[in-house]
């Protein structure tokens, strides 16, 4: 049994007092809008500008051409070049990312036919990934070196072509994601506030001493925190269209309707959670860890899903986030539609009942006399 | 003299706020807890899951000329743990359709004529699509296959030239790569050594600034500034007992970084501690300046929401600095995490001391002595 008019009653309570507290309503919109700027702007993954360091030990025009090889790929950043460059120092410091050492006998070789040529290239293992890549650029750079100084046709020719990002754009892939993770944190946090603030003050108790029923509570309080979401979810979107350029590929139903089932999981879990802590901070700790941060890690923002190992990739299926993120990047980036995605929609409604049924149950049991 | 210092020290009132304050942390259980549980589980967690090895992209290729040349040519793939080859394909339609839905990373499409130009020596046309939707994945994908690609040309043209055995096809660069640190490209290893300098400003300012507000809320603030005691002594009597828990942090983060990720320490321990401990007073310090702003609890934990992820974001932990728009790396300068990631890095995975370290250490000195200042000034304005 459900009494709408209740329903309406109690979703206008949250909203006053919600419109009271200015500061928090103020965060709760602002914040996502800037966090969205900071990851669109400061997560990427691009390794262009590799900062490089070249011993030159040689001074030939043939290990000038081969360092102007290097400079023309625009993937490289020359620090330091010179005899007298100390390459292990400037890696110790952090100041390049590789190091090449041209050897004295490098022209000479060269020129010997039957002779292979061995430089050095030191790079910085630190960061694991971009270390991969420099060794792969560099390794392509020699190739291409090579090339032109032989004739040989080569055998095969890769012909690549890049879809639905053919300028490999890192915004059109983490733009689209940073929107779905910015409007993660704040319904689920409001929602668990408020919920445990009436548990922390014992104004729970006269809900529960009301007829309002628990399903009644919880769709009316969900109601208040769903609408503030969606309105953040308006405006975050509108940023990204102004800021980063992004414009929907194809048909926006599936992200409406995504968005509409994601920002309702946000809410019923934040609900579950702050029926569950006894006070605001430990609330605000509970959300911010699962909602935020394991949204954060879990949902394939930076790194594709298929690297996590596979036990916890089990656990990233729960996230509702990682579905989410499907849905946005096919709307801004790949536009195909419903055939695409209609999955990750199914389990965002799957999530959705889901935590709807865990809040409830909740309040059920601490509701006085059933 | 020692004694007499001692005496000094135990017999000052800061010394009797301290031990106020650190049994009061520990009496607040939850708070001991929260202090020590999530750094564990976020080093451990993020050690885990934020992973940039590349495995498994999947591989879809439409074999038009079905020949052992096509087949030898697809066998490239195999050589990296990078690609699998998931499925092979009648035409070009199905494959794009996958692809289309996220299934593959990359189509493979080789011509009928592949065998027979190979033989003929002429170049083939091969063509490789790709899902760029993620950027980065594409175009790791993209030079991956490019240098197998162009592998094996130069395997096909050293066949041909020593078949021909005429030709002598000399003056090859070969490039020796060495890589410094981590010999063995473990990623984890990256994220784990930022994940310290995360996790304890996180905590260590939400923590702080939790203390402070939670007395200011309580009213019991008052009562201190009745206490003959500074406001310096009442700070530093609030900070040191959370620098203890946060210092514990550290070595609990250090022993499951070795044990779980077998993360080396390079360098010299007690340098390590000496920075971090510096870094704490930075974090403490906007934990105490968030709190003397906040009127609630709620207010203060939303702020440090504010604060937190752009110093997250911007520190170089998560991912490369240089990979930065200009601008960003420039803000980076501001981010006093950035420095200490910087530190982790250098004394942890390249055992450099403070014969290297000594810019970063002395940015950090002055943030800690600047931020420090502002929100002693700061508390003391609100309590006058």
């Amino acid at each position: 049994m459900v009494r709408p008019k209740r329903i309406i009653a109690q979703t206008l309570k949250e909203l006053t007092q919600l419109g009271r507290d200015r500061l928090t309503l103020a965060l709760a919109l602002a914040l996502p809008l800037l966090l969205l700027l900071l990851f669109g702007f400061a997560v990427s993954l691009d390794v262009n500008k590799i900062n490089l360091a070249i011993q030159d030990l040689d001074r030939t025009p043939a290990s000038r051409e081969y360092i102007a090889t290097f400079e023309r790929t625009n993937k490289f950043n020359i620090v330091a070049q010179g005899p007298a460059v100390n390459v292990p120092r400037l890696l110790d410091q952090g100041r390049v990312s590789a190091g090449l050492i041209i050897p004295p006998e490098f022209t000479r070789d060269l020129q010997r036919s039957g002779r292979a040529v061995e430089v050095q290239i030191l790079i910085d293992g630190t960061d694991a990934n971009t270390a991969t890549i420099v060794r792969g650029y560099a390794k392509a750079t020699t190739n291409a070196f090579v090339d032109r100084q032989g004739s040989n046709a080569p055998p095969v020719s890769l012909q690549s072509r890049l879809w639905y990002n053919p300028g490999l754009e890192t915004l059109r892939y983490i733009g689209p994601g940073a929107v779905a993770i910015t409007v993660t944190l704040f319904p689920a946090l409001l929602a668990g506030l408020a919920t445990s603030k009436e548990k922390e003050q014992g104004t729970i108790l006269q809900v529960y001493a009301s007829s309002l029923t628990g399903a009644e509570y919880l769709v009316g309080k969900a109601a208040a925190f769903w609408l503030v979401g969606m309105a953040e979810v308006l405006l975050v979107n509108l940023e990204a269209w102004l800021f980063f350029g992004l414009w929907f590929a194809g048909d926006p139903t599936p992200m409406i309707l995504g968005s509409m089932l994601y920002i309702a999981c946000g809410v019923f879990w934040g609900i579950f959670l702050g029926s569950n802590t006894g006070t605001q901070s430990a609330a605000i700790q509970a959300v911010a860890f699962t909602a935020f941060l394991l949204s954060l890690q879990l949902s394939g923002f930076i790194y594709p899903v298929s690297n996590i190992p596979i036990g916890i990739r089990w656990i990233s299926d729960l996230i509702p986030a990682r579905h989410y993120i499907l849905i946005t990047r096919d709307a801004y980036a790949r536009g195909v539609g419903w055939l695409g995605v209609w999955f990750p929609v199914l389990a965002l409604a799957l999530l959705a009942s889901f935590f709807f049924f865990l809040a409830w149950r909740k309040l059920q049991k601490m509701q006085v006399g059933s | 003299m020692l004694a007499q210092l001692l005496d000094n020290i135990l017999g000052s009132r800061f010394w009797a706020l301290f031990q106020k304050e650190f049994a009061q942390i520990f009496r607040n259980r939850q708070l001991v807890i929260q202090l020590l549980v999530p750094p564990t589980v976020f080093l451990i967690l993020f050690g885990f899951a934020l992973n940039p090895d590349f495995q498994n992209l999947k591989v879809g290729v439409t074999d038009y000329s079905h020949s052992s040349a096509s087949r030898e040519f697809i066998e490239i793939f195999d050589q990296t743990d990078a690609f699998v080859i998931s499925r092979y394909y009648a035409n070009q339609q199905a494959m794009a359709t996958d692809l289309a839905t996220g299934q593959l990373t990359v189509g493979i499409t080789i011509p009928p004529e592949f065998a027979d130009d190979i033989a003929r020596r002429r170049t083939v046309q091969v063509q490789a699509l790709y899902d760029a939707v993620d950027a980065n994945t594409a175009s790791i994908a993209s030079s991956y296959i490019t240098q197998l690609v162009s592998d094996y040309n130069l395997r096909q043209l050293n066949h041909r030239g020593s078949a021909a055995s005429t030709v002598s096809r000399g003056n090859q660069v070969q490039v020796q790569a060495s890589v410094f640190y981590n010999p063995g490209l473990e990623t984890s290893w990256f994220i784990v050594s930022g994940m310290f300098g995360i996790v304890l400003t996180v905590i260590g300012s939400q923590a702080a600034a939790s203390l402070v507000v939670r007395e200011k809320e309580a009213g019991t603030i008052e009562q201190l500034i009745m206490t003959p005691a500074s406001n310096t002594e009442v700070i530093l009597a609030k900070v040191c007992p959370l620098l203890i828990l946060l210092t514990v942090d550290v070595l609990i983060a250090l022993v499951v970084a070795r044990l779980v990720f077998s993360v080396p320490l390079r360098g010299n321990l007690l340098v390590f501690l000496i920075i971090t401990v510096l870094y704490f007073w930075v974090g403490i310090s906007i934990g105490i300046l968030i709190a003397s702003y906040a009127k609630s609890e709620q207010q203060t934990q939303l702020t440090a929401f504010f604060i937190n992820p752009p110093l997250v974001l911007l520190c170089g932990a998560i991912t490369p600095i240089s990979a930065m728009p200009t601008f960003v790396q420039w803000l980076t300068y501001l981010d006093p995490l950035r420095y200490f990631i910087e530190v982790c890095r250098g004394v942890l995975l390249k055992g450099v001391g403070l014969e290297t370290l000594w810019p970063q250490v002395l940015v950090l000195l002055s943030f800690a002595t600047v931020l420090m200042t502002l929100s002693i000034r700061q508390f003391r304005r609100q309590l006058s």
